[in-house]
């Protein structure tokens, strides 16, 4: 018979209560991953989507999602010249606040040229940009429907189609449109600074036709270095790999956040192991007499020993299942997306077993210590 | 055939004492004792004469310290322990009956007394049966489901009689075992501790301050100040 489980099933409703209250916090810590992963997922979700070979951005900067950058649109041609590159395409980027029923919607608008790299999006209702004016394609985080007609800046624009998962570094969800509305957008969302030294000039712009970034699609066995090499030689101009532009998001945004998360994860996982500890100390407190007497009819200290660290094991594992159960069913619900991956899951239930071990060595040491002669009464 | 006389607890002067120097307490001085099998001894005596301290010292829970004990034949202790493994001496050799049963809470009376027999090795179907056929001779078998916290106190501590028997011992030792009991169930207890020591050849050893059972005694060693002031068959009828 195994006396750990026939302890449990003899204080279910203590044991159950336990186990609850530990996958509250064991969910907590599945939830701070899950954060760090969506941020992550956030942070890189576009870039990867792009999966540009070379990123080009104005001279100095480091791109256009961790600084801004403004090049000429004609840039894309003088490009596309290059010995070595497909395609290009140009991109404008911009963060934007919206009125939508009743509040401030924050959007992250994507200008791209249609059919060329920096354009690709994955559809999950609805259809693709197809008129070169006022039709988008939004993130369903924004909330908006296929067919609605939402105000920005000076135009209306129509939902044509919905996709999944494409946010701004900072998870604003995503809006899709042509490069033309995208940089009529950026000339009207520009500081009233500029606009007035616009009005008082009489120029349309100092910056006419302007873009953030060129993404650059190689052909098969180009060398990307020699095209970056190539393009840095142009003082104006700087040129990135794509895996060099995912360093420097993972660097300026995701880093601090990896290391506040980190460190709470920690600490979570510290005040869980306290926590078990805390409850197995008690358990075998609870279970002296019991333990006395098993020592005193003579059994050995590994049944003593099994006894707690199975219920400890028990006790870990209920409460990471029952927490990984609520984390799933609640993720939907999180401001920020939560990314659940397998392999966390894995490793934090590898940590638990660890966690478990370590917290019944306290009970384990107390049980070893009781006396068998306390068994006798007197 | 064993010999009727073979002492299955032979002691010779044991002591032991507590605490050091001015604080020291003899619980236990010069120790004489045989105990033959089909005998209950009475361990009798005022608080702190020392009957319980022997009880522990015989149950190898107690390290005394100087003298001899020889257990069913086997010297165990001459001023040190002579045994390695004293939990498993206990587990083959001694039951134990306590105050109050001490009968696991979290399983059945069935497998409180199958437990014992797992311990010793038996598969789980041999140590249920077993535990069965005790639970059978003390008359408890319909009680073999419940748990403890639903027997009464006579029920239970037949179950822990019961317990004390799973491994066949030769010596049974008894802390207060009717102390907790009506006078009627006091004298079921002790009844069938007797049927114990005669049928199984076990020497039965009890603490007890309980008068009732002192007439159902073999003998009656009284203890004062740690020494054995008094070994005499029961004089009450």
């Amino acid at each position: 018979m195994n006396l750990a489980w026939r302890d449990v099933q003899h204080g279910l409703g203590r044991f159950v209560l336990t186990c609850v209250g530990l996958s509250l916090l064991l969910g907590v810590v599945m939830g701070m991953t899950g954060i760090y992963r969506g941020l992550v997922s956030e942070a890189l979700g576009l870039v990867r989507l792009v999966n540009a070979d070379v990123w080009v951005v104005e001279g100095g900067k480091r791109g256009p999602f961790a600084e801004s950058s403004r090049i000429p649109r004609d840039t894309r041609d003088v490009i596309a010249a290059q010995s070595g590159v497909a395609a290009t395409g140009a991109v404008v980027y911009q963060t934007v606040e919206i009125p939508h029923q009743g509040k401030n919607l924050r959007i992250f608008v994507v200008g791209a040229e249609v059919g060329r790299p920096g354009s690709e999006m994955v559809i999950v209702d609805g259809r693709a940009i197809v008129r070169s004016r006022t039709e988008i394609v939004a993130d369903q985080k924004t909330g908006l429907l296929i067919g609605e007609r939402i105000k920005i800046g000076r135009d209306d624009f129509t939902v044509v189609g919905l996709m999944q998962n494409t946010t701004s570094s900072g998870g604003d969800p995503a809006v899709m449109m042509t490069l033309r509305d995208a940089q009529i957008i950026q000339a009207q969302f520009e500081p009233s600074a500029v606009r007035r030294e616009t009005a008082r000039t009489g120029q349309a712009s100092t910056r006419p036709d302007q873009v953030n970034a060129i993404v650059v699609r190689l052909k098969p066995l180009a060398a990307g270095d020699m095209v970056t090499d190539s393009i840095k030689r142009w003082k104006h101009l700087a040129a990135m790999s794509g895996q060099e532009q995912e360093d420097i998001l993972t660097r300026s945004v995701i880093e601090k956040a990896r290391r506040q998360i980190g460190l709470f994860t920690g600490i979570l996982l510290v005040v869980s192991t306290v926590v078990i500890g805390l409850i197995v100390y008690t358990m075998t407190l609870d279970k002296k007499k019991s333990i006395a007497t098993l020592k005193l009819i003579g059994a050995p200290d590994r049944t003593i020993v099994a006894l707690i660290v199975q219920q400890a094991l028990a006790m870990g594992l209920t409460g990471f299942a029952i927490g990984a159960i609520l984390i799933r069913m609640t993720q939907d619900f999180f401001p920020r997306r939560l990314v659940l991956e397998t392999t966390d899951t894995i490793s934090l239930l590898g940590i638990i077993i660890i966690v478990c071990l370590l917290a019944s060595v306290f009970g384990v040491r107390s049980a070893l210590k009781i006396d068998p002669a306390s068994a006798l009464g007197g | 055939m064993e010999d009727p006389r073979k002492p299955v607890v032979e002691i010779i002067n044991l002591s032991k004492s507590f605490g050091e120097g001015s604080t020291q307490v003899r619980a236990l001085v010069d120790i004489d004792l045989t105990v033959y099998a089909g005998e209950v001894i009475g361990l009798i005596g005022p608080s702190g004469s020392g009957k319980s301290t022997l009880l522990n010292c015989i149950g190898c829970i107690t390290d005394p310290n100087s003298g001899s004990m020889t257990l069913v034949g086997r010297k165990v202790f001459q001023d040190r322990w002579l045994v390695g493994d004293l939990r498993r001496m206990r587990l083959e050799t001694i039951g134990f009956i306590f105050q109050f049963h001490n009968l696991l809470p979290f399983i059945s009376a069935m497998e409180n007394v199958a437990l014992v027999r797992q311990l010793i090795g038996n598969t789980a179907d041999d140590a249920r049966a077993r535990a069965m056929e005790l639970l059978r001779y003390l008359q408890v078998d319909n009680r073999a489901d419940a748990l403890p916290a639903k027997l009464s106190g006579g029920e239970a501590q037949r179950v822990a009689i019961a317990r004390a028997l799973a491994n066949e011992p030769r010596i049974i030792l008894a802390d207060e075992p009717t102390a907790a009991l009506d006078s009627e169930r006091a004298t079921i207890v002790i009844n069938l501790m007797k049927k114990v020591a005669v049928e199984r050849r076990a020497a039965v050893l009890v603490v007890t301050h309980d008068e009732k059972i002192f007439s159902r005694l073999d003998r009656m060693v009284h203890l004062r100040d740690g020494r054995i002031v008094s070994n005499a068959k029961s004089a009450l009828p």
